[in-house]
């Protein structure tokens, strides 16, 4: 074990367990994990999120807005 | 291999991260790795032929979710604990050539709302204690992708120089009968107005009295808001607006596509009470003091943290404002 002796508490090695993301990477079973449209209703803007997992494990997220940009 | 260890002289952690060491640098724009992949092309890492903003995690993170316990067990005087975090990379545009000042003001505001879905979605992870935003652009800054991009770290810890910053602001409101430290600021340069660069309706960029780099910028939120996913609405349009003056006018400053460092203030995730101390803004610093000279972080800035300006915050302020459109 770890021994955090003069003070980094911050980070205590007994607390961290398993995969960070594993919010994201848990629900990796089917290609579109998640797909919602978010809208805001103060103005702002409404978009759509895919998550995906790569190849190699890691998530890639796809966002889409809903609004057609007239130029960049 | 991700690790980190802890430093007893500066009670800070240094992150450890030798793979890479082996990331992608520099390469023609034909193997950009972060371009959409054509059908029957160099496969990149977004498998789609376009896309409006992509999010995906670092191939080469500097904290990684699962980075084990490390074989270096330190000691008591310097322990070591596993560098265990998330990175992310944000992909502005699938427009290879593009940057964030060149981005319409409407997909910066689309920026925005996934900088705060990313920062709510990351942040909400137990790990995570800071969720810190950023953007390294240029070759000046040591950036090894052109295509236009960003980063958002998820740190287990809340770095030391965002950490100093809270500390100050949380002492500033127990001595001043709650007031905001980074409020009264604000209300200090809206007075002085000598180093205003633009204002919006709900954020004002200025260059402040203390800046450390000579055409160093920073973005405040006019209310008292902890983090970017606090903003509302017509706040969000209004940095995005604000953002797009202020990046133009850095283009415009020297006739090239300034470098830069653009980094995000806010509070940390760590469960902690951070209302009227956090207050979101972003701050830049681009590292030219002239347009073929650049401002390096030497012995004094480097060694002794002491950095040593020769040019006066409201000389630049003055020339940058000369070159920003809008109020």
């Amino acid at each position: 074990m770890v021994r955090c002796a003069s003070g980094p508490g911050a980070v205590d090695p007994n607390r961290v367990t398993g995969a960070v993301s594993s919010n994201l990477v848990m629900a990796a079973s089917s290609r579109v994990m998640v797909s919602y449209p978010v809208d805001r209703e103060d103005g702002g803007v409404g978009l759509e999120k895919e998550i995906e997992q790569k190849e190699d494990g890691r998530y890639i997220i796809y966002y889409t807005f809903e609004e057609q940009e007239e130029e960049d | 291999m991700n690790q980190l260890r802890w430093d007893p002289t500066l009670r800070e952690w240094v992150a450890y991260a030798t793979h890479r060491q082996d990331r992608t640098f520099l390469p023609p724009t034909e193997y950009c790795p972060l371009c959409p992949t054509e059908p029957g092309g160099f496969p990149t890492e977004v498998p789609r032929e376009h896309y409006d903003i992509v999010v995906f995690e670092n191939k080469f993170p500097s904290f990684a979710p699962d980075a084990p316990v490390p074989d270096e067990r330190g000691s008591l005087l310097t322990p070591t604990a596993p560098g265990r975090g998330i990175c992310e990379v944000v992909l502005y545009s699938d427009d290879h050539d593009a940057t964030l000042a060149t981005l319409s003001e409407r997909r910066i505001r689309n920026l925005i709302e996934v900088w705060a879905d990313r920062y709510e979605e990351l942040g909400a992870n137990e790990v995570v204690e800071y969720v810190f935003i950023f953007e390294n652009k240029g070759e000046a800054i040591g950036v090894t992708l052109h295509h236009p991009h960003g980063q958002i770290y998820g740190y287990p810890f809340i770095p030391p120089r965002p950490a100093k910053e809270l500390e100050t602001a949380r002492a500033y409101r127990a001595q001043n009968e709650g007031r905001c430290l980074h409020c009264d600021l604000l209300s200090q340069e809206h007075e002085d107005a000598r180093r205003l660069l633009t204002k919006g309706e709900h954020f004002t960029a200025f260059i402040p009295f203390y800046a450390h780099f000579p055409f160093e910028a920073h973005v405040y939120s006019r209310r008292c808001t902890p983090s970017i996913a606090d903003l509302e609405g017509a706040e969000r349009l209004d940095l995005a607006s604000v953002l797009k003056r202020l990046l133009v006018g850095y283009d415009s400053l020297f006739g090239f596509s300034l470098p830069y460092m653009m980094v995000m203030h806010q509070a940390p995730t760590d469960g902690g009470a951070y209302d009227g101390i956090a207050h979101f803004h972003i701050e830049f610093y681009p590292p030219n003091r002239t347009a073929d000279k650049l401002k390096y972080l030497a012995g004094s800035e480097t060694g002794a943290g002491a950095y040593i300006m020769d040019v006066l915050p409201e000389r630049t302020a003055e020339t940058l404002r000369g070159k920003i459109e809008g109020p």
